[in-house]
């Protein structure tokens, strides 16, 4: 039997809302998302004893302070990991892990940011690395590694700016539906065509929206979250995957193929370790920091075909009644920019039935990724029945 | 004010790659060991683990195709602002490394995937770096 698959289970998830200037400290809305985590799932946050999260350019605070301002008694396992949007999945992995094998019994997972009000990532001139070859051209932000991805797709693959748009499109019809999400109003064709330029081929609409906020989930084993309020929402496979690196995580220079992301080197052992397949899943919580990112990782995934990711967002199969709900709250794009812990807690409440006016009508199996290009990680989200 | 362009800060890996574009010069590592060239210097051969005392940057050509390219619309860094538009190319060197440059000599339209380009070397007050101009006539830029 696996070590890992289904022995865990996230039991209750949190957020903030999301605004472009809290006027709080980062460890005061990583406290209110942790807390309401812990609320929802039933549990008294004196019996947490293992606390992870990740940051970037040191923009969040320490596992340990969380565990400090919430009552928390000694912990047992802490995880602070400096990466970005690779990590969300990779770090309910790690707590998954730590329960698994018995090194903390509560785990809480966070990711909390002032992301627009002070440090924001997309605009933040990054040093070391691979950046002295980029920055001195003007090559200083994700956008526009996103948009260098992008264009070699449309080489590819045929796929036009229409096709990131249709991405776009579809995830807003999600957001009006999502009083959390900071883009509510609906977005057009001619709308999408109309908006400002950043990194051609993408436009506005193509790319995140940086915001201030937090999001945490809580995973302990399976036994325990059955004696706890809510569904468990079972931890039934985990990968990370590293192609193609060379000094930093915005170098593609050394990446041989630039329409297989890392969610294509990893969905191999994702889908052999669940036991499940892409055409098992219900619905779909897909990391989009932009357009371009999403259609890699919808066909690294194996939920749509090579190329198509576009289309298949313009056929409404990701939108409010297609035959995949996939970023059920707007997605990055529309929800906003908690680095890719506000997908993960959208599964979880779409898998407990939390998902209020946007609550996907069948929710037993979900995959949730997290990441863009070189690296990243993934989890597979099973009802327990 | 004029906010300058953020310069290099070579480390002893990649102190020759710059000089070398000071020199109008494109020096790129190659690997005795496995006989690769490879980019960015790192003290390390990615091909082969070979060491860096096995790795030594050699003029390369200077001469490849456009693999892809982004066109800044938005300046993320105050420096940019009076370029903007510009375009930044994903060149594959001929002799096999990718490499990022400006593009330069042409309208962006020209731009095509797999259009040959070459290396030119644009000299700011504090450094060198580097940017790619159309190898060929126009109409003549397909491989």
């Amino acid at each position: 039997m696996d070590p890992f698959a289904g022995r865990t289970a996230i039991a209750g998830a949190g957020m903030t809302e999301l605004t472009r200037r809290s006027g709080r400290s980062v460890l005061s809305l990583a406290r209110e998302a942790a807390l309401a985590a812990c609320s929802a799932a039933g549990l008294e946050p004196t019996a947490v004893d293992g606390v992870v999260q990740y940051s970037m350019y040191d923009d969040s605070v320490q596992a340990e302070a969380l565990g400090a301002v919430i009552g928390a008694r000694d912990l047992s396992y802490v995880m602070d990991f400096a990466q970005g949007g690779q990590s969300a999945a990779h770090m309910v992995a790690h707590a998954a892990m730590a329960v698994a094998c018995g090194f903390a019994k509560n785990v809480l997972v966070f990711r909390a940011m002032n992301g627009r009000s002070g440090v924001r990532i997309g605009q933040r001139a990054a040093v070391g690395g691979g950046t002295e070859f980029r920055y001195p051209l003007g090559f200083v932000a994700y956008p526009q590694v996103a948009a260098m991805w992008a264009r070699r797709y449309m080489i590819e693959t045929g796929a036009t700016e229409l096709d990131f748009g249709a991405i776009a499109i579809a995830q807003r019809r999600w957001a009006e539906r999502n009083p959390r999400a900071v883009l509510r109003e609906p977005l057009t064709e001619e709308g999408y065509l109309a908006s400002r330029p950043v990194a051609e081929p993408f436009r506005l609409p193509d790319c995140t929206t940086e915001v201030d906020g937090a999001a945490a989930v809580l995973v302990t084993s399976v036994e325990r979250a059955r004696d706890l309020a809510l569904t468990p929402a079972v931890i039934s496979s985990a990968a990370w995957a590293t192609h193609g690196f060379d000094l930093d995580m915005g170098s593609s220079l050394r990446y041989d193929d630039y329409l297989r992301n890392f969610s294509g080197h990893l969905a191999g052992p994702l889908w052999k370790r669940a036991g499940l397949g892409p055409e098992d899943v219900d619905y779909a919580e897909v990391y989009d920091c932009f357009t371009g990112a999403l259609a890699l990782n919808m066909e690294g995934l194996g939920l749509c075909a090579p190329g198509t990711a576009g289309t298949f967002a313009r056929e409404g199969h990701t939108s409010p009644g297609g035959k995949l709900p996939t970023n059920t709250h707007g997605g990055l794009l529309a929800e906003g920019y908690v680095h890719g812990m506000n997908t993960v807690t959208e599964a979880v409440w779409q898998m407990q039935g939390l998902g209020g006016e946007r609550q996907v009508p069948k929710n037993d199996v979900a995959v949730v990724s997290s990441g863009a290009y070189l690296s990243g990680s993934a989890i597979v989200l099973t009802k327990d029945r | 004010m004029t906010v300058n362009v953020p310069a290099p800060v070579p480390s002893p890996d990649s102190a020759p790659f710059w000089e070398g574009l000071r020199e109008h010069r494109l020096r790129v590592p190659f690997c005795h060991v496995c006989g690769q060239w490879f980019f960015p210097p790192m003290p390390g051969c990615p091909e082969c683990g070979a060491g860096e005392d096995h790795v030594e940057l050699r003029e390369a050509a200077g001469t490849g195709r456009v693999h892809s390219w982004f066109v800044a619309h938005h300046a993320f860094h105050p420096a940019f602002e009076a370029d903007v538009p510009y375009a930044v190319l994903d060149v594959d060197l001929d002799e096999g490394p990718r490499v990022n440059g400006r593009f330069l000599g042409a309208p962006f339209d020209r731009i095509e995937p797999g259009m040959a380009v070459r290396a030119v070397f644009e000299d700011l007050p504090e450094f060198t770096r580097l940017a790619f101009e159309p190898a060929a006539p126009p109409g003549e830029d397909r491989p």
